[in-house]
């Protein structure tokens, strides 16, 4: 009996996947009780993620194929959906458990509908990154975005500043939203299709135009993403936003935009009609993102600036990885999101325990007040640099090979540059915790258990960085998938 | 013992003092017992490795394949083991040391200080026995960080300011330049292993040669080539054992190191191809040792005129292996074993001294010889290696340093080394002088008991090993012949 | 299927009030102008649809977007009137940075 209904969640685990984050935010909503719906969260995110591990490990690396769902919703399994939507899944389960840590922060009463919305921001990214076509790619983007931005406005039950960074959000998002609107509108009329996958194989009688609606949408998701120079929300959300905020926009939303990006792209990229165009358009963002998020990150005077910075700068390095148009591109694309996404719990997790530490001063010494939290600060500042031995330095090494691989020389110049810079902001950080007197106004907020989460990523971005055969063999499989017959 | 084994035990193994020196900081005698004994260990294995390479035997261990065919490995071969006899010899008479100095100065933290001199070692080690350039990369940025907080040390303002600079300056050039240069040698060979002869020989055209070779030359930063050199002077103001550590046992050495592995097992014949960058190289290194020299002839503190000092005698390996000739791979060789032995001779002599009298400045060594007749009588001797006087290990460095220079047919570089030694002569030369024949201060001791026996001993050791390269010169020779010359 | 001039300028006119409402939603010192920056841009991504016969559930979507955007943005232009006493971004955006916690020199 188990059994079989065990298959039967493995064959749906796609549709599972998406609605099971919905699922739990409807109940905990109804639950009422801060705890009870943590738990209920929990349960959701927990289930949501095996789902998506599962369906990416039989793919990736097992090599079974995995069946497109259309119950309703529907839903197509391709590589960088499959690999993303496992991470991202995971993440959400590991932020809903790492939300328990500042529960008694908050309002009892709000609480349930503050999970409830980390839920669904997580689940419209996992829906956009299984979407079939445009219309659900949109759909659930705009859900999760939406959602992110009512979690920013929850801050200000703290700091009312969060209220700004919510408003910025707003205008950001929306204008996102509608160019999202317009490029499906162009990419249906131009490629005579709404189905992403389509775009490779159809037979594009008006490359402009499609070329202008996949330009459309990858900046309407470049700005959900943070990607400098349209990161206008970033600063302001984050700095103020709080560490739910923190934990939600900056886990879930940005590394599910941005892996939204790296699928669309590649999709794009094995179009021939369209790939030149893509190719220069997501190198030159990536390039400018690398460099002024360096160096606004290497300015940041508060703990969720540079990390905003820090992680625009890296999705610059990603989009420079997915112009590069092969499988060794998008693999490498892969890996520096997971590594955005490893880095990101690290440090926003244990800056949570730290009663969600905003000024850079909070950390100082707290390698000796809280030793488990420090020691996943100092995880993700490594992975933030991009050290070696950990996963950054992992995919900065695959995006260079990559890049080097096809005579771009210069994509090799600002993954260095990007590195250079990670020492500078990163070793800040792990200067504060562990070469600083431990200041006064901040101790810990939560208990040690609370960092579990943060130290699972610790050990993922050094683990995966000094043993990654299996996550290349995954990467390469999720590239081999959606590229085709690229090299 | 198997050679895998030793080789382990000599990477891990200060790495378990260092955890055992944190968890067991009280009582203090438990402390140093413990960090003289894993230093003492780690030398004994060492010295068991060498012994086992001087008979042909090697050994490779694997940690990691952190990379397609890139593996975290470390491999036994001659150049590896002398060096790694070296510093950790030197690293045991460093322990002693550190364990007498914190006493004397009561230094904040011992236990720290010392952990992480541990640490150092233990990344100094990995950079010795390094399998390929990966190996060499990471056990070089570990080494950066663990000397970090060796600088840092001391907690204010000016110690952290060192420290930035420490930090900034090497974390900078090696991300900045030698990462570049392992991706581009990645690309070109297809991997990363050492390999005697040159892994690029026969494979890189004349502009990557140069290329690469002037990206190695900066981006090995803890060599101290001009201008990556300011971490030196920084970190002159250190606590006394985080100074030795850095001049003498680990990072200076660690530069030569990586230089020599660079030039011999990475270029080899392909140094051919770099002529002009290794010219213009050359110009720099050699004028760097003089203008090096004579910056520390103007220091009137110890500590930043050694700094100083050992910058020139550092130069002197970059210019022996960029002569592109055996006899200068082995002249750079020989000069990373003098400057150690000297450079942890002259910063211990000169912890001792301030330990023990409170006194830093050139003009208060007068005559500080009479009262500390052992200390200074290893302050002499090692001033007289750096400076090159027969029969010290420095003064065969230079020899075949400058042989090598005329063998090349650059005359200007011998003639640019032995300036060197005569500028090191007069910054070192009448300090020595002054220390044993001045007249004897009436209240040198701040302390009633002068200095201790850990302060004292641990100098008269690496003092005498100053004298080990008259004996072993020619053995040496053909012990590390394997490393220029191309398997066949 | 290429697009006829009618098309087109049908599309310059989705795309001019996209660019319109963009400028307005990042531009605006008003929070409700910003708000209503938003809405003009989601019209010229809807009027867009409509142009080329997107199907009706794209254009469903679209709409609900828009309302959600509404909600959600009154409601935080009410909780800010009530924070700040206003909703001029300069004014808020100075208030903000008094309270920023301030870090001391390193």
């Amino acid at each position: 009996m188990n059994a079989s209904l065990l298959e039967l969640a493995r064959q749906h685990a796609l549709l599972l996947a998406v609605i099971a984050p919905f699922i739990g935010a409807a109940l905990a909503v109804v639950a009422g009780h801060a705890r009870v719906s943590w738990a209920i969260s929990v349960l959701a995110a927990i289930c949501s993620a095996v789902l998506a591990i599962d369906a990416g490990q039989r793919a990736l690396i097992n090599g079974a194929p995995i069946a497109d769902s259309v119950e309703g919703i529907a839903l197509r399994a391709d590589g960088v959906a499959l690999f993303a939507a496992a991470w991202i899944a995971g993440a959400l389960a590991v932020t809903t458990i790492a939300a328990g840590a500042f529960l008694r922060q908050l309002n009892p009463r709000v609480a349930p509908l503050g999970l409830a919305l980390v839920l669904c921001a997580g689940g419209g990214w996992i829906g956009a990154l299984y979407a079939q076509d445009w219309l659900g790619l949109i759909a659930a983007a705009s859900t999760a975005w939406i959602a992110s931005v009512a979690l920013a406005a929850f801050g200000a039950e703290r700091d009312r500043a969060a209220l700004n960074g919510a408003m910025r959000m707003l205008g950001a998002g929306g204008v996102a939203c509608a160019l999202l609107f317009f490029g499906a509108g162009l990419i249906g009329r131009g490629a005579g299709s709404l189905e992403i996958a389509a775009l490779e194989s159809a037979r594009i009688f008006a490359p402009g135009l499609t070329l202008t609606g996949v330009g459309l949408i990858l900046a309407g998701l470049a700005i959900q993403a943070g990607i400098a120079p349209l990161h206008l929300w970033g600063g302001a959300a984050f700095g103020r936003g709080g560490a739910w905020m923190m934990l939600t926009a900056g886990v879930i939303g940005i590394a599910g935009a941005l892996t939204v990006i790296v699928r669309v792209a590649a999709h794009a990229m094995a179009a021939p009609a369209i790939a030149s165009g893509v190719a220069a358009g997501l190198v030159a963002l990536g390039a400018i993102s690398a460099l002024i998020g360096s160096m606004q990150a290497i300015g940041a005077r508060s703990l969720p600036r540079l990390a905003a910075y820090a992680f625009a700068a890296q999705a610059g390095c990603v989009l420079i990885s997915a112009a590069l148009g092969s499988q060794a591109g998008i693999a490498a694309a892969l890996v520096q999101a997971l590594a955005i996404i490893s880095s990101a719990i690290a440090l926003f997790v244990g800056s949570a325990v730290m009663g969600g530490a905003q000024s850079l001063h909070a950390l100082d010494g707290v390698g000796r007040r809280a030793p488990l939290a420090g020691a996943a600060i100092t995880a993700g500042a490594l992975g933030l640099m991009g050290a070696p031995l950990t996963i950054t330095f992992l995919g900065r090494w695959r995006m260079i090979e990559a890049a080097v691989g096809v005579g771009w020389w210069w994509a090799a110049c600002i993954a260095i540059a990007a590195l250079l810079a990670g020492v500078f902001y990163g070793g800040r950080l792990v200067e504060r915790v562990y070469f600083r007197r431990s200041s006064a106004v901040a101790d810990a907020q939560a208990g040690d258990w609370c960092a579990a989460p943060a130290l699972i990523a610790a050990i993922c971005i050094t683990l995966l960085g000094v043993e990654p055969s299996l996550l290349l063999r995954a990467v390469g499989a999720a590239g081999a998938m959606i590229m085709g017959g690229a090299p | 013992m198997s050679l895998e084994f030793a080789l382990a035990f000599m990477l891990i193994g200060p790495a378990a003092t260092a955890l055992l020196v944190l968890a067991l900081s009280r009582p203090p005698g438990l402390r140093d017992v413990v960090h003289i004994g894993g230093a003492l260990a780690v030398a004994a294995a060492a010295l068991f490795v060498a012994s086992a390479a001087g008979q042909g035997e090697t050994a490779r261990i694997v940690l990691a394949r952190p990379l397609p065919n890139v593996d975290l490995a470390f491999s036994i071969e001659p150049l590896g083991a002398l060096m790694g006899a070296l510093i950790s010899v030197l690293g045991f008479a460093h322990a002693a040391h550190a364990a007498g100095i914190v006493r004397a100065t009561q230094e904040k933290a011992p236990a720290r200080l010392m952990a992480f001199l541990s640490l150092a070692l233990a990344a100094a080690m990995a950079v010795a026995f390094s399998a390929n350039l990966f190996s060499l990369f990471v056990s070089y940025q570990a080494l950066i960080l663990a000397t970090f907080p060796l600088v840092a040390h001391r907690g204010d303002e000016d110690a952290r300011r060192a420290a930035r600079t420490y930090l900034a300056t090497l974390l900078a050039g090696s991300i900045g330049l030698l990462l570049p240069a392992l991706v581009w040698t990645y690309a070109i060979a297809g991997a990363l292993d050492f390999q005697p002869g040159g892994m690029l020989a026969g494979r890189v055209d004349t502009f990557t040669a140069n290329a690469l070779l002037v990206l190695f030359v900066f981006g090995i930063g803890m060599a101290a080539t001009p201008p990556l050199h300011r971490w030196l002077a920084a970190s002159s103001n250190a606590p006394n054992p985080a100074v030795v550590s850095i001049h003498a046992v680990t990072v200076l050495p660690a530069g030569g190191i990586g230089l020599l592995k660079v030039f011999a097992l990475v270029f080899g014949g392909a140094l051919a191809e770099a002529r002009i960058a290794s010219f213009a190289l050359l110009v720099l290194v050699g004028v760097g040792m003089c203008v090096a020299a004579l910056i520390a002839l103007s220091k009137q503190d110890l500590r930043e005129r050694l700094s100083y000092s050992c910058m020139a005698q550092s130069l002197a390996v970059a210019m022996g292996g960029l002569l592109a000739l055996p006899v200068g791979l082995f002249a750079a060789a020989l000069q990373v074993v003098a400057l150690s032995c000297a450079a942890a001779t002259l910063t211990m002599a000169v912890g001792t001294v301030a330990a023990a009298t409170g006194r830093t400045s050139v003009a208060d060594y007068a005559g500080l010889g009479r009262v500390m007749p052992w200390t200074f009588a290893g302050f002499a001797l090692a001033s007289a290696s750096m400076i090159g006087l027969p029969p010290f290990s420095g003064a065969w460095a230079k020899l075949w340093l400058i042989t090598a220079a005329s063998a090349a047919g650059l005359t200007w570089a011998a003639g640019l080394a032995a300036l060197a030694a005569v500028l090191t002569f007069a910054h070192l030369g009448p300090l020595a002088a002054h220390a044993l024949a001045g007249r004897a201060p009436t209240d040198a001791f701040k302390r009633p008991d002068g200095a201790s026996i850990l302060l004292a001993a641990p100098v008269i050791f690496s003092a005498a090993a100053t004298l080990w390269l008259l004996l072993l010169a020619d053995p040496l020779a053909s012990f590390l012949a394997p490393i220029w010359t191309p398997a066949s | 299927m290429a697009p006829g001039w009618t098309m087109v300028a049908e599309l310059a006119i989705a795309a001019a009030l996209l660019a319109l409402g963009a400028v307005m939603a990042w531009s605006s010192a008003n929070a409700a102008k910003r708000l209503a920056g938003v809405q003009i841009a989601l019209l010229g991504g809807c009027v867009a649809l409509a142009v080329i016969e997107a199907p009706s559930t794209l254009m469903l979507i679209a709409i609900a977007v828009a309302l959600a955007h509404v909600a959600l943005g009154g409601a935080i232009i009410v909780r800010l009137q009530e924070a700040y006493g206003g909703v001029e971004a300069p004014d808020i955006d100075s208030a903000d940075k008094q309270s920023e916690p301030v870090e001391p020199d390193s």
